[in-house]
């Protein structure tokens, strides 16, 4: 019999018919401990590549779509079907119970940047060597710019938390990629996506010289315990 | 929204870091396995590897800009 790649969890809810996976697998349902496991059977665990990452994230996608989902983290295979129906029996109350929490919740992803960059202030061609005095000022410039920049990152991230505080549900510092910033992940409520949206825009709009790229709605990725 | 703000629906379209810091990163983990670290050598794996030595070469940049400058032959 073959393994199970699993996608995500949801509360009850099937994948349509027809619905293709990783390998062009039909996409199923394993149902067990309250919990619809939507998974594809695979002889083995797919190494990631970007093709099959969004494979996997298409298909998490069309669960959220319709019902209450719980993303699950892609390499989670498993050798059989005994194997999944064990483990949603054995977590299914943790699961259905996070479900409920992150029922009719998406998660918006924030990625701060700045527009231009800052001026610096000249140094000297490594070739030519300071005073004694120029060098200690060089080394003074170097620690308060590094300074400043962290204060300013952690005060813009502090201020949109302010702005957006009462239409989120909770924040997570996620890691940056190169060229950020700051990167955070919000959960917020189906009903308050708009507001939200709006908030941010708002916020952004009177940040100069920083800018944000807002990506979602997301399922709950960063918020699942 | 406005020129400060960029906005991306998942659904339509998706960098690839923000579908790596999500799908590869987060989420319920349901064997305990952590597939990349046994992935065979695929295009993800190069590209992480490339980050890797990315961030690698940023802290090296770093690491330098933040040594003190070369002290004067000789101190007044």
């Amino acid at each position: 019999m073959s393994g199970l790649h699993v996608y995500c969890l949801t509360a009850g809810a099937g994948p349509p018919v027809g619905l293709a996976g990783i390998g062009g697998r039909r996409v199923g349902g394993w149902s067990a401990g309250g919990l619809c496991a939507w998974a594809s059977p695979l002889d083995a665990s797919p190494a990631p590549d970007a093709r099959l990452l969004r494979v996997h994230h298409d298909v998490v996608l069309t669960a959220f779509r319709d019902s209450a989902v719980l993303p699950v983290r892609f390499g989670q295979w498993l050798p059989d079907p005994d194997a999944l129906a064990t483990w949603l029996e054995r977590e299914g109350e943790r699961m259905r119970s996070e479900l409920e929490r992150l029922r009719d919740t998406v998660e918006f992803g924030v990625r701060v940047a700045q527009r231009e960059e800052e001026p610096h202030a000249p140094t000297p061609p490594r070739h030519e060597q300071p005073e004694p005095r120029e060098y200690l000022r060089t080394i003074a410039r170097r620690r308060a710019a590094k300074r400043e920049g962290l204060a300013r990152r952690d005060a813009v991230v502090g201020r949109l938390s302010s702005a957006v505080g009462g239409l989120v549900r909770e924040e997570r510092v996620v890691p940056t990629a190169p060229g950020d910033l700051a990167a955070v992940a919000h959960l917020v409520d189906r009903a308050r996506v708009e507001p939200y949206r709006e908030a941010v825009a708002r916020f952004f709009q009177r940040q100069a010289p920083f800018c944000a790229e807002v990506t979602g709605p997301w399922p709950p990725w960063s918020f699942v315990a | 929204m406005g020129d400060a703000v960029r906005t991306v629906d998942p659904s339509e379209h998706v960098a690839l870091v923000d579908l790596v810091n999500r799908v590869l990163d987060r989420g319920v983990v349901v064997s305990g396995s952590v597939m990349i670290s046994v992935a065979d050598v695929d295009l993800l794996y190069l590209g992480l590897k490339l980050v890797l030595t990315s961030t690698e070469r940023i802290e090296r940049a770093q690491a330098r800009a933040e040594e003190p400058p070369a002290l004067p032959p000789s101190a007044p």
